[in-house]
């Protein structure tokens, strides 16, 4: 479209000339561009329209004539018109390199065609849309270089990390003259729990498999009715409680006994834990 | 303090008066503290307390009640009369000095602290609060009946006894997780409500405890409910506990807690601040095991109901029992990775938890058998470790503790655990030490266990040992070391059944007691079996084994000090028999006791172990030991060991003539003492390598530092390497090895020691110079992994510097360290790491103060840049991403300390003071603190000094407090009149001021001061008071510029640096060692000065320095003989008064005519004392003087 407007432009630049303007507004030119280029399209639509309405593909004359006919242009004097003599003859347009598309990634050299294709065929396309291409060095397997490299890695996002802290924030300089930026430190701010950070680390995160692993509840004690406070209800709970176990796996269990049993641990299991601190709060004591 | 002993020696007749007044007139039987207004915000409590005491006499006028720092509002006596009461706390003022410097002695100070730890001690019958009841009373005091004392009374801000920890922060102070607790030191209940703060008064109690409706609050006994108060705003907890339990076992925490019921036993309960629940749950996991292993070995059940575990921030302690609850430090919690403080957490609740059956339950009668409780249930708790952690860390732990004891007691005297009763004065148990101060031990004897408060008979101290208001914090520390290795001797002598069942007997017995019911008179000794003495224990194990252990008792728990022996031997190829010497040379020697009795003496020779048991009876014990086998190096046989297991040795080393191989003393640790046993390298060498004891193995190796030779350090190196060694005598091989190297390092060929073997068992497969991915599964080779770098950066080589190649492994650790394929967390290791590099650091051949400004980055050299480069790194990333506990930063503190040390790079204390700041995490902190105080030591001035002392004495945390003066104590910023510039009056006179009055509420601190105080001034005045201190101390000053002119030279010498040949550095940087070191060398010039200028009034003394021979044995005693009448005139007529004298809290006025008494007594007593006051340099031989004359005619006896 550009290309076609900048020829559009120069033509009607030629025509001002002609018609002896020496200069036109901007706005003007527009415009008229505007128009011209309007006039082009509905020109070049109609005898489409008409060429096709003959069953061809490309117009002829007469498609043209009837155009001009349709839009309404007297076509008389065209003749003279063109072949007036201080016609403006307009330089030939500069054959733009055609703008080539960008090889990103040149690959490979490109294969000529076999035998059996003709070569007015298209060339076939980069290498590397065909084929495996070689992208990266062969990585290296070596031990130690890998541990080199892992390391060098490590430290280089650390020493970046500190570095970007040491400068947005605070510091505190192991000298006192003026090098304040060799060695920073980062200063240390207190903390209103220090205990929270301390205890809880987080330079490292480490599987919590195992761990749960690990936190499975140990089997459970036999409860030991406590002695010296002589506590009724600790009492009786020592005696049902049985030690948890998970739920029958054979279900052969229906006698009688087995029917016990299910009642006994259904009733431990559900029987929370014991212990003072478990317990709800009670509403306060009514004032008699 | 030979006044305090003397005038506690007064005539017979008076004594047994004022004995007999010194006890309690009442028997409490219940208690009831509510505590109703707990503010957070206002930091105050608001109570009520109920004691329901059996009066024990008709005629009872008036009591005594201990309470401290608490606002009593209103004493009504059965809720009907009102009471009057008086306010009187000795504390407030422990010594008149009427501003008087001259006065500011320990000397003065001792005795006084004493008398005012007696004058509200609860077992005498006194305390601080007294009650006088109103007339129309008396009629209901009738022998027995029960009458009910109710108080009310507030607290506002406590300084002590409860510690509020209140972050600052957004949010309700549940959500910033607020929370309060006690935090008494030893009896401290009557900082936070009136009681009977004692042991020997046990009683059952009922709480009541509203706090606001977020929070928990957890105290001594069961929970029995939780209600809403009528504005559902707030609740209250209701507890009881059954048990009798004395006042100081009674504990309290409030707070946000997060509630974790023990999967295992549900009556144990497990309270952790917000957010911490997951490593709670790690961390108490095996807590069980504890208690199942307490309740087996002792055959007995645990005597309460419930046990809860409550970790609190701030804690002043790690561990702190009460009844029924353990109140523990939030910095003994840890995650699943930690490795290292996993030993420290089980110990530490395991302790807890054995404090519960002897401590709380079974409690003791006075403070003479505190060593009962305290070293039974610390010997439990070793049980228990060797349970948890073997026979071999439990046999290390015993050794160590052993060397603790020895050390302390060397260094400041030996420790009586039970100085209510002087030994037996059979030949054969009396210590020479205490036949010295003999007048005052026969004195104990009269009147034996009558008497209250026990009395200070060893005259070595600078505190009273008589209470535990007055001991020092350490001193009590090591006491209990002591208290458990003396249970365990007791196994070693009647079985370890038959002492489980001594136990168990007691045990039986307290829960028969703790059955009973206390109604009126006829059943006021109801609970007699709650307590344990001395007595009360010889009789049990008597009654059990049949053994008589009195004469050990006497020898070793009323006999201060330990054995030390030193044994030579050869042997004597003709009748095949080893030649034995063993000496006690040191006797009299502080701390040190001479010991009478059987010795035993073990010799592996080549056919086996054989033990000797020798009868020690002099100071030289000399025996023909007759070796079993024959000397045969060539018949290839192998050796039997005391194990019983047979090995082979090279045999090449050893002498061909002598059939032994090594000699042991008291091989199983059945006495305390310290050894010296001569033998060559080559018996050490084999002792360490075969020898299966890990005690026998450890000496070899502190014996081994001596011989640097090649068959030494193979010796070590096969150690570390050795795979059945136990891993802590691998570590010891290898700092050894470290000691080794260095001193063979001309002839020393290879790589640097231990690279080989760390590159073997840590380096990678294919490249050995790269270290493997961290993988800590294998707990031996992680602990040989953290310590061998630290061993090896003490390297040096022959110019006296870390060899650079150590430094680029060390570099290279770090570079290589890569954890993330390990189970475990690395940040010891890490942190192992940077203190690896800070002991590479060795002073710089430059000398610039850092006032100068000189030392700039530029200074740095390479390698030291690169240290400084990791260390920066290291300390920067810990503030992303903070390992457990920051060890790296405190790692790294360590280090920084160190470079500005040794010149590296300028000295200031800026960077530890923020990280000692409140609000930053313990360790850290302490780890600032540390360094600061090093600092202090060479650079500080007097501002820094109060920045250390304003932390001392202000700190929100007491734990840091104690902390500081505890590490100024180690390091103290000046030595006893050295002349430093810090050394003024008013630092001598803050420091007394804290002492006397300030800190009259804590008396771990004040004691702490106290120690802080004989580290700094000795027992005498201090000499800053002295009017030309100044002017010596110019003197000083002019020496010392003196002294620096060879720093000129390196000052010189620094501008070429390249210039200079190696072997000056060398020079130069030892210079720079004594010169950083020592920086403030008294120059002994200035003492003489300082004596000839006082030479006038001291009679007697003038021109004398030489201290302790100027005294004859007989001029001692003249003087104590003087004192002990003063002080009985005194003291009788004090005694008279002192019922009229009770005092008001707003007493002054009235109190001054006593005070002005206690003047003039101590007028009379400064002026004996007077000539030996302005000595300097001598003090501290002078202090101890009362002991010494005696030692010096003790061993003219011998």
């Amino acid at each position: 479209m550009a290309e076609h407007r900048t020829v559009l432009g120069v033509c009607l630049g030629a025509l001002l000339t002609e018609a002896g303007f020496d200069a036109v507004d901007n706005i003007a030119y527009e415009t008229m561009l505007e128009v011209l280029t309007s006039f082009m399209i509905s020109t070049g639509n109609t005898a489409r329209n008409y060429c096709e309405l003959a069953g061809r593909v490309q117009p002829v004359v007469g498609d043209l004539v009837m155009t001009y006919a349709d839009l309404g242009i007297d076509l008389r004097g065209i003749e003279r018109y063109a072949r007036r003599q201080q016609r403006l003859v307009l330089p030939a347009l500069g054959v733009g390199s055609a703008p080539r598309p960008i090889t990103i990634l040149q690959a490979g050299s490109k294969l000529p065609h076999p035998s059996h294709i003709p070569e007015h065929l298209p060339a076939f396309p980069d290498p590397h849309a065909y084929i495996r291409t070689p992208t990266h060095k062969q990585p290296v397997t070596e031990y130690e270089a890998l541990r080199e490299k892992a390391a060098a890695q490590k430290r280089d996002i650390e020493r970046a990390l500190t570095k970007f802290v040491a400068k947005t924030g605070d510091t505190q300089s192991l000298f006192t003259t003026d090098d304040v930026n060799i060695f920073p430190l980062v200063a240390c701010k207190p903390h209103p729990q220090p205990f929270l950070d301390a205890l809880m680390p987080k330079d490292q995160v480490f599987d919590e498999e195992d761990e749960d692993l690990e936190l499975q509840p140990p089997p459970k004690r036999v409860k030991r009715g406590l002695d010296l406070s002589q506590n009724t209800d600790k009492d009786s709970d020592g005696e049902d409680s049985s030690p948890p176990s998970s739920p029958p796996e054979c279900p052969d269990s229906q006698s009688e006994v087995g029917k016990d049993i299910l009642q006994a641990e259904k009733i431990s299991s559900e029987d929370p834990i014991d212990n003072p601190y478990l317990q709800a709060v009670k509403k306060p004591h009514k004032y008699i | 303090m030979s006044k305090s002993e003397s005038k506690s020696g007064g005539s017979k007749a008076k004594q047994k008066d004022k004995e007999k007044d010194l006890k309690r007139h009442f028997k409490l039987s219940h208690q009831l503290v509510s505590l109703t207004g707990i503010n957070f915000q206002r930091q105050s409590i608001i109570g009520y307390s109920e004691l329901t005491i059996i009066p024990l006499k008709d005629n009872l006028r008036y009591i005594y009640l201990n309470a401290k720092q608490i606002r009593v509002y209103k004493i009504l006596l059965n809720n009907t009369y009102e009471v009057q009461f008086q306010y009187f706390d000795p504390f407030l003022e422990v010594y008149q000095t009427d501003e008087n410097n001259d006065k500011k002695s320990l000397d003065n100070f001792s005795p006084a602290h004493l008398k005012a730890a007696q004058a509200t001690d609860s077992d005498r019958g006194l305390g601080e609060l007294l009650l006088l009841f109103p007339e129309e009373t008396w009629p209901l005091f009738q022998e027995g009946r029960p009458l009910k004392v109710g108080i009310e009374f507030s607290l506002e801000e406590p300084k002590a006894g409860l510690h509020f920890v209140i972050p600052e922060g957004e949010g309700s102070l549940a959500e910033r997780g607020a929370h309060m607790f006690t935090s008494g030191y030893a009896n401290s209940s009557r900082l936070w409500f009136p009681c009977v703060d004692t042991f020997s008064e046990p009683c059952p109690w009922r709480f009541e405890f509203t706090v606001d409706e977020s929070m928990i609050a957890v105290a001594s006994g069961e929970l029995l409910e939780v209600v809403y108060t009528p504005d559902m705003r707030r609740k209250t907890f209701y507890y009881s506990i059954t048990v009798p339990t004395a006042a100081p076992h009674i504990g309290l925490a409030v707070g946000p807690f997060e509630v974790f019921v023990d999967p295992t036993m549900h009556e144990v309960t497990h309270f952790c601040l917000p957010g911490l629940m997951p490593i709670l749950k790690t961390s108490v996991k095996y807590m069980h095991e504890s208690f199942e292993f307490y309740e087996e070995t002792l055959s007995a059940r645990y005597p309460y109901s419930c046990y809860k575990q409550v970790f609190v921030e701030q804690a002043v302690e790690d561990v702190r029992p009460y009844a029924t609850m353990g109140l523990m430090s939030t910095y003994l919690l840890h995650g699943p990775p930690i490795i290292d403080q996993v030993y420290l957490t089980r110990k530490a609740m395991a302790q807890a938890i054995a404090e519960q059956f002897f401590g709380c339950f079974i409690t003791m009668e006075r403070w003479s058998d505190l060593w009962l409780c305290h070293g039974i249930a610390t010997y439990l708790t070793g049980l228990y470790t060797k349970k948890c952690f073997g026979d071999n860390e439990y046999l290390d732990y015993i050794h160590l503790e052993m060397q603790d004891i020895v050390k302390y007691e060397q260094e400041m005297g030996g420790i009586v655990l039970d100085p209510s009763q002087a030994p037996a004065p059979l030949p054969t148990t009396q210590d020479t030490e205490n036949s010295l101060s003999g007048h005052h031990h026969h004195h104990h004897h009269k009147h034996g266990k009558s008497h209250g408060g026990p009395q200070a008979n060893s005259p070595v101290f600078q505190f009273p040992i008589g209470s535990v208001h007055t001991l020092s914090p350490k001193y009590f520390e090591i006491m209990r070391k002591k208290s458990h290795l003396i249970i365990r001797m007791l196994e070693q002598r009647i079985g370890h059944e038959l002492l489980l069942q001594v136990f168990n007997k007691q045990l039986v017995l307290a829960t028969t007691a703790s059955q009973q019911k206390m109604y009126n008179i006829s059943s006021v000794n109801a609970w007699s079996h709650m307590t344990i003495s001395t007595t009360v224990f010889a009789k049990a194990v008597f009654t059990v084994s049949g053994k008589d252990m009195e004469s050990f008792i006497d020898s070793w728990v009323r006999t201060q000090g330990h054995a030390h022996f030193s044994l030579q031997f050869v042997f004597n190829r003709k009748r095949n028999t080893v030649e034995l010497e063993i000496r006690q040379e040191k006797v009299g020697n502080s701390g040190i006791r001479r010991y009478m009795g059987p010795l035993v003496v073990a010799l592996q020779e080549l056919d086996g172990t054989f033990k000797h048991t020798l009868q020690i009876e002099g100071n030289v014990a000399r025996a023909d030991l007759t070796c079993h086998s024959k000397s045969r190096r060539n018949k290839k046989k192998k050796i039997p060991l005391c194990t019983g297991e047979e090995v082979d040795m090279d045999l090449s080393a050893m002498d061909p003539e002598s059939p032994v191989l090594w000699v042991r003393i008291d091989p199983e640790m059945t006495l305390i003492r310290a050894n010296k046993v001569q033998q060559p390298d080559y018996m050490w060498q084999y002792q360490l390598r075969h020898e299966r004891d890990v005690t026998a193995q450890s000496e070899a190796i502190v014996a081994l530092e001596m011989y640097a030779t090649p068959a030494c350090r193979l010796a070590l190196t096969d150690t570390i390497e050795n795979e059945q060694t136990y891993i802590r005598v691998r570590l010891r091989a290898a700092h050894c090895l470290t000691k080794i190297a260095n001193a063979m390092v001309s002839s020393w060929a290879g790589p640097p020691a231990m690279l080989a073997i760390f590159r073997k068992l840590f380096g990678s497969f294919s490249c050995p110079h790269v270290v493997r991915q961290n993988d800590f599964t294998n707990l031996q080779l992680y602990f040989l992994q953290k310590t061998i770098p630290v061993a090896m950066a003490g390297l040096r080589n022959a110019h006296g510097i870390c060899p650079p190649e150590v430094i680029r492994f060390l570099l290279d650790l770090f570079r290589f360290n890569d954890n993330s394929k390990n189970r475990f967390s690395d940040n010891y290791y890490r942190a192992a790491l940077v203190e690896a590099l800070g002991a590479t650091i060795t002073p710089t051949v430059s000398m610039l103060t850092s006032k100068s400004g000189g030392i700039t980055s530029e200074s740095l050299t390479g390698e030291t840049k690169l240290v400084v480069e990791e260390i920066t790194r290291c300390l920067n990333l810990e503030k992303l991403l903070p390992c457990y506990k920051m060890q790296v930063t405190v790692a790294c503190l360590g280090a920084i300390r160190k470079l500005q040390k040794f010149g590296h790079i300028p000295s200031s204390p800026a960077i530890f003071r923020s990280y000692s700041s409140y609000g930053q995490c313990q360790d850290v902190r302490l780890a600032g603190l540390r360094a600061l105080i090093d600092y202090q030591r060479v650079d500080g001035t007097a501002e820094d000094l109060e920045f250390l002392l304003d932390i001392a004495e202000n700190d929100q945390e007491p734990r840091i407090r104690h902390e500081v003066v505890r590490m100024l104590i180690d390091t103290p910023p000046f030595e006893l009149a050295s002349g430093s510039s810090v050394d003024a009056p008013a630092l001598a006179s803050r420091l007394w001021n804290n002492i006397n009055q300030n800190l009259h509420f804590d008396s771990k601190l004040r004691c702490d001061f106290v120690d802080l105080y004989y580290a700094l001034y000795g027992m005498r005045r201090p000499l800053c008071y002295t009017e030309n201190f100044a002017l010596s101390k110019l003197a000083t000053k002019r020496e010392a510029e003196g002294d620096l002119a060879p720093d000129g030279d390196i000052k010189r010498a620094r501008l070429s640096p390249v210039l200079m040949e190696e072997n000056q550095i060398v020079e130069c940087v030892t210079v720079e060692i004594e010169a950083k070191d020592q920086p403030q060398i008294p120059p002994p010039k200035i003492d003489s000065n300082y004596f000839s200028d006082n030479s006038q009034s001291l009679p007697g003394m003038s021109g004398n320095s030489q201290g302790p021979t100027g005294f004859l044995p007989g001029m001692f005693k003249e003087e104590g003989s003087g004192d002990k009448h003063g002080k009985e005139d005194s003291k009788s007529s004090k005694s008279k008064k002192k019922k009229k004298d009770k005092k008001k809290h707003k007493h002054k006025h009235k109190h001054h005519k006593h005070r002005s008494k206690d003047a003039s007594r101590e007028g009379k007593h400064s002026r004996p004392d007077s000539p030996a006051t302005p000595s300097n340099n001598k003090e501290e031989t002078l202090s101890s003087g009362s002991s010494s004359p005696s030692q010096a005619s003790q061993d003219v006896t011998f």
